[in-house]
């Protein structure tokens, strides 16, 4: 399917694994800003070469190119595995690439100012670079078990990063914990890829075949023929690896731990590209999980669960990066009930703005604990308004865009769109939209809430701040400004504006899509405005309880315990306590699993040597028994020999005396 | 052809030149086992070539009184070994250059005779020939492990011997059987593999003839529950030692199922099928849990064998394509990525005189190019793609879905808990605090990297281009049908193109007819 003058697009992957080789190889020889800037020369070379096969793609004469498509070699080739390695360049990968190439670019440049001066620098960029190279595979695969190496390749680049300060034993458990979490549900993945081969033929695993409308067609007449049940069983699996890479319900366990690495790693990896891997297998995977209804409904109400589940606990955490992170989870429910409703454009379009305004907090954040040398209790903050102002403006529009506040940021319309797709959409109803508007609520609060803590008031604690270079806040100011004006592309056509994405997508995912997304004016006007309202209104109530007061906050020293449970009201419940554990569900596996498999090893171990062994020992001592035995009628002494044979003597005269018939 | 002759020659001749070299300096053992195993790989590379033409053989009278040739022959799966082997032997000698200082002469003589009898047996076709190398490779393992070991070497070295040693002699038995029912039903003793094949038996004899060789051969797999030496004996050999008994020893045993066990009794191989899966399922787990609980760096990597054997066997024995070629990936990936592992053991220990995780910690710091490895080695043994073992078990898991669902479902998670092993050996040696007891490390010399070098890109290439493992394959005897009668995968499965040796007598009670030639290797 090699189209005459398309651009080569393993190049896309190749350069930042190029950049990667090269710090690794040569990591001996260079200095930690000489890696970064390698790092930084690579991925750039590799955004520019994503934008210019974007563009030959949007710009194809004639207009209807849909995608590119390379195959490099055969890869695999036994049976029902086949796999070739190539690569395959749709709309969906687009997006997804020109964020992980782009976004990426300006973490690795924040990078450079951000991990200068530490020791594993040399590492850190070879991994980031890694990742990215992974990542791309990862969005690029033409089938299914190519694109599984790109999803296991970012599970060990996690690793690799939550683990870089390896001194610390915490940060090497959230490590490893983040690995198993989610190989957990690569197991599931792999099965659900099997079960799909088995089912509709080997082709079934190509993504060209996903992508196109008409050989769905013959999938789902396939599927009728084979009952839905099967196709609902691979979907749920592959539900399962999407679930433990994007951190759902119920392996969601993993990410709010995973922020143990450094920052940028976790605006990268933890927010905008890496977790959101569940996403676009559900997207691209669309035409099999929209044969089955009762997986779209799996798949709706995990997202709406976990969006509301994470916002929970959001609201009480103290840890400026866990909150962060269990908005992160929120967020992505977000998405996620986006696509279990049908609206496939929608969830990805809020990846798009989420990726932008996410990464702004994050590496806002990244520059907050920098200035404050590694702090990250946002109850020693305070008052950092004044002397971090750009990061301060940056860190508001993102908040603003994650809080959804109406009309002015991305984050709104994104989230927009999917609120009303889980109303109207076939496979919506109001429980979901129930839960999106509650979640949109408390994240409101939350983002505020972290506003008003971190910038607002008098500093709770002395600190000597540092000042952030130029490095560090270019890369800010560019992600706010996208945290802003990328949901103008998507506006509702109601409000009489051209809703550019959605129609961006109606070649992947077609009219099964578009009649879904239902557009009525009075209604859907309503709606913006309700949850518009309701943003706003969830800044109001964080200004009520988290703005500062007037009087002065008591000095350091000696209050700054008070300080910390001085907080309101919420915290001294012990329902506060259970969120702040993110509903003790680590508690729960700890019990059920770790401890499970810690003491099943113990004690095969112990049957291993005592039991298993111990059954070889014994036929071994048996042996050495008739050894000792023997060794005592052959001594190789006189005494011994006549003793042995006056005794042999008396038994054979016995037995002749007692063998003679009477 | 004198290609096969010479890749079993140069090693004894290497072994001859240290030997006879013993007044020199003990470099002089080390060059000379360097040369003879670089120029055996060298060989390896060209007979792979050839292999890719058509099988490779050398024929020529031993013991014309008994039958016995001296019949080397090389197929791909052969080759694939010969080449496992030899470039494992280079990475012992390379492994040994500077940890071993003792009586260095002799520790070579018997590396290399070692390599002669793995060679041996993975080329003979003639079961006299074959028999003696397995035994050949047994003393000079026994002497490596009871001379160089470590503390608790005699113990170990004698419950190795007596365990293999107990197994071969039931493994004799029943070829022993197989020879003279040969010998009565065609009139003429021979030993080659080819006409012991053509010998009809009836399932009852092929029932017992199985469970002889079986027997024979999970010993030196080791197949749960007969693997108790194995962790006794890759603890206390020395590195390279446990090089050679993790990356060919063990495969010794799975080459014997493949090429004498399953061929010779298939009828018997099917019967035992569903128990040898059930036990190899239970060693995939069993191995992966013990592994977890151990303290001892070594004893670790020798569980997780048992682990990643049980794949092996599963592969062998559930009677597909996938499953089968899946297991030759593993022998392979095993051998490289589990020898590694064994190396750092090694180098670690001669550094720290330790193998307990509770002393390690927070070395990477110190060793940041011996952390890398491990890392890799870590990541292969877990089956990270890009590296072979993903592509082994992948086709492992594959088959045995293929083969009875839940079997694959099941087999899957076995690569979460090899996972949970694999992450404890690199966190517990290269991250947390640093260790207190280990002051100063030194990270790995040139010679050391050079070695493991070698076995990472070995397992790059499988990774990406298992073909060059899968391609020019031995393929299973199309008579291992499952159980319950459905049609095998196999045939279906296998491609134009690729080599499938001719169906072999199943349950016949006449004799053959006199037109059935010896079996060929045809493309």
């Amino acid at each position: 399917m090699l189209q005459h003058g398309q651009p080569i697009l393993w190049l896309i992957p190749a350069l930042p694994a190029a950049g990667a080789a090269l710090i690794f190889l040569f990591s001996k020889q260079m200095s930690g800003r000489a890696a970064g800037r390698i790092a930084c020369v690579s991925v750039t070379l590799c955004f520019g070469w994503v934008l210019f096969c974007s563009s030959l793609l949007l710009t194809w004469p004639g207009g209807n190119m849909l995608f590119f498509h390379e195959k490099i070699c055969q890869w695999l080739d036994a049976g029902p595995i086949q796999s070739d390695i190539g690569f395959y360049f749709d709309r969906i990968a687009l997006v997804f690439s020109i964020i992980v190439s782009g976004v990426g670019l300006l973490i690795h440049i924040y990078s450079c100012e951000y991990m200068d001066g530490d020791e594993g620098m040399r590492r850190y960029f070879g991994y980031m670079n890694l990742f990215v190279a992974s990542m791309l595979v990862l969005v690029m695969a033409d089938n299914a078990l190519f694109m599984f190496v790109g999803w296991e390749g970012v599970g060990a680049c996690s690793f690799f990063l939550i683990g870089h300060w390896y001194q610390k034993s915490e940060n090497c458990v959230a490590a490893q914990k983040a690995f198993l979490v989610t190989r957990l549900g690569d197991i599931f993945l792999l099965i659900g890829l099997l079960l799909c081969a088995r089912l509709a033929g080997v082709s079934y695993l190509n993504m060209s075949g996903f992508a196109q409308i008409d050989d769905m067609k013959s999938v789902a007449e396939f599927g009728g023929i084979q009952g839905s049940t099967l196709i609902t069983i691979a979907a749920l699996l592959l539900l399962g690896g999407a679930v433990g890479k994007s951190a759902q319900l119920p392996l969601q366990t993993w990410l709010p731990d995973a922020m143990a690495g450094p920052t940028p790693v976790s605006a990268l990896i933890h927010a905008a590209t890496m977790v959101t891997a569940g996403v676009y297998l559900v997207a691209r995977f669309h035409a099999l999980f929209a044969l089955s209804p009762a997986a779209m409904l799996t798949v709706a109400f995990i997202g709406a669960a976990t969006a509301l589940y994470a916002a929970t606990c959001a609201i009480v955490q103290t840890d400026i990066k866990r909150i962060l992170a269990y908005s992160t989870i929120s967020q992505i429910g977000f998405m996620v009930l986006g696509l279990g409703v049908g609206a496939f454009s929608p969830g990805i379009f809020h990846f798009f703005t989420h990726a932008f305004y996410k990464a702004l907090l994050f590496l806002a954040a990244g520059a907050v604990i920098h200035a404050l040398h590694g702090e990250q209790n946002i109850f020693n903050m305070g008052g950092l308004k004044q002397p971090l102002k750009g990061i301060y403006l940056a860190f508001l529009a993102g908040a603003a865009s994650l809080a959804g506040i109406p009309f002015i940021t991305a984050g709104f319309w994104s989230k927009d769109a999917i609120l009303w797709s889980a109303l109207t959409t076939r496979y919506g109803n109001a429980g979901l939209y129930a839960a999106g508007l509650a979640t949109a609520l408390l994240t409101s609060i939350y983002s505020f809430r972290l506003v008003c803590i971190v910038f607002f008031g008098n500093p709770r604690k002395e600190h000597h701040i540092h000042p952030p270079g130029p490095l560090l806040s270019w890369p800010l100011y560019i992600l706010a400004f996208f945290a802003i004006v990328a949901g103008f592309i998507n506006i509702p056509a109601v409000f009489g504006a051209h809703p550019a994405w959605e129609h961006f997508f109606t070649p992947v995912f077609g009219e099964d899509q578009a009649e879904s997304l239902v557009h009525s004016s009075g209604y859907e006007i309503t709606a913006t405005l309700g949850s518009g309202a309701l943003a706003i209104i969830g800044a109001l109530i964080a200004w009520r309880l988290y703005a500062p007061k007037r009087e002065p906050i008591p000095a350091p020293a000696s209050e700054i315990g008070s300080v910390l449970t001085e907080t309101p009201s919420p915290y001294r419940s012990s329902l506060a306590n259970d969120l702040f554990h993110g509903w003790r569900f680590d508690a729960l596996y700890d019990a059920l699993f770790v401890r499970t498999f810690r003491i099943a090893a113990a004690v095969l171990g112990w049957f291993d040597r005592t039991i298993v062994d111990g059954i070889f020992e014994l036929a071994a001592a048996i042996v050495r028994g008739f050894n000792t035995l023997f060794l005592f009628f052959q001594n190789s002494r006189i005494p011994r020999y006549a003793l042995v044979m006056l005794a042999g003597a008396v038994v054979i005269t016995t037995i002749v005396i007692m063998s003679i018939p009477r | 052809m004198t290609l096969l002759t010479l890749i079993v020659l140069a090693p004894l001749i290497g072994a001859l030149v240290a030997g006879l070299a013993v007044r020199t300096g003990p470099a002089s053992a080390r060059w000379a086992a360097l040369a003879a195993t670089g120029a055996d790989l060298l060989l390896a590379f060209i007979l792979m070539f050839f292999v890719r033409e058509s099988p490779v053989a050398t024929s020529m009278p031993w013991i014309p009184a008994i039958g016995a040739a001296f019949h080397l022959e090389a197929d791909g799966l052969s080759a694939v070994l010969v080449l496992l082997t030899t470039m494992l032997g280079v990475v012992a000698v390379l492994i040994s250059w500077n940890e071993i200082t003792r009586k260095v002469h002799a520790y070579h003589v018997w590396l290399l005779l070692l390599q002669v009898g793995i060679l041996l047996v993975f080329l003979a076709r003639d079961i006299v020939l074959f028999y003696f190398g397995w035994e050949l490779m047994l003393i000079p393992m026994f002497f490596l492990i009871g001379v160089w070991g470590h503390e608790d070497k005699l113990y170990s070295a004698i419950k190795f011997f007596l365990f293999t040693f107990t197994g071969s002699i039931f493994m004799l038995v029943a070829l022993l059987y197989v020879y003279f029912q040969h010998a009565r039903q065609y009139g003429m003793y021979s030993f080659e593999i080819a006409n012991l094949l053509k010998t009809s038996l009836t399932e009852t004899e092929q029932w017992w003839v199985f469970l002889g060789l079986f027997i024979g051969f999970a010993v030196k797999v080791p197949l749960f529950p007969l693997h108790t030496w194995l962790p006794d004996a890759h603890t206390q050999a020395p590195t390279a030692g446990s090089l050679i008994l993790a990356g060919l020893l063990l495969k010794t045993g799975v080459y014997g199922l493949m090429r004498i066990a399953m061929p010779l009794a298939p009828a018997g191989a099917t019967a035992f099928a569903p128990m040898v899966i059930t036990l190899a399922v239970a060693g995939i787990f069993y191995g992966a849990l013990v592994a977890f609980s151990q303290r001892d760096f070594k004893r670790l990597v020798a569980y997780s064998s048992i682990s990643h054997l049980g794949f092996v066997v599963l592969g062998l024995f559930i009677g597909n394509a996938a499953g089968w070629q899946g297991a030759t990936l593993q022998m392979v990936n095993h051998g490289l990525a589990t020898g590694g592992l064994f190396l750092i053991a090694g180098i670690l220990q001669q550094r720290a005189h330790t193998r307990n995780f509770d002393m390690y910690g927070g070395l990477w710091r110190h060793a940041p190019t011996m952390g890398a490895f491990l890392l890799f080695f870590a990541m292969a043994s877990l089956g990270i793609p890009g590296t072979g073992n993903f592509i082994g078990e992948l086709y492992v898991i594959g088959g045995a879905f293929q083969f009875k669902w839940w079997l694959g479902v099941i087999t899957a998670f076995g690569i979460l808990f090899a996972a949970a092993y694999s992450l404890r050996v690199f966190i517990a040696t290269m991250h947390g605090p640093e260790s207190p007891t280990i002051k100063h490390m030194n990270d790995t010399t040139w010679v050391e990297n050079l070695a493991m070098g070698i076995l990472v890109a070995g397992l790059i290439v499988v990774g990406f281009v298992p073909r060059v493992v899968t391609a020019p394959l031995f393929y299973p005897p199309d008579t291992m049908v499952p159980r319950d009668g459905r049609e095998p995968a196999t045939i279906a499965a296998i491609r134009p193109g690729q080599i499938v040796i001719p169906s072999l007598p199943l349950i016949s009670a006449e004799p053959p007819p006199a037109s059935f030639s010896t079996p060929e290797v045809r493309k």
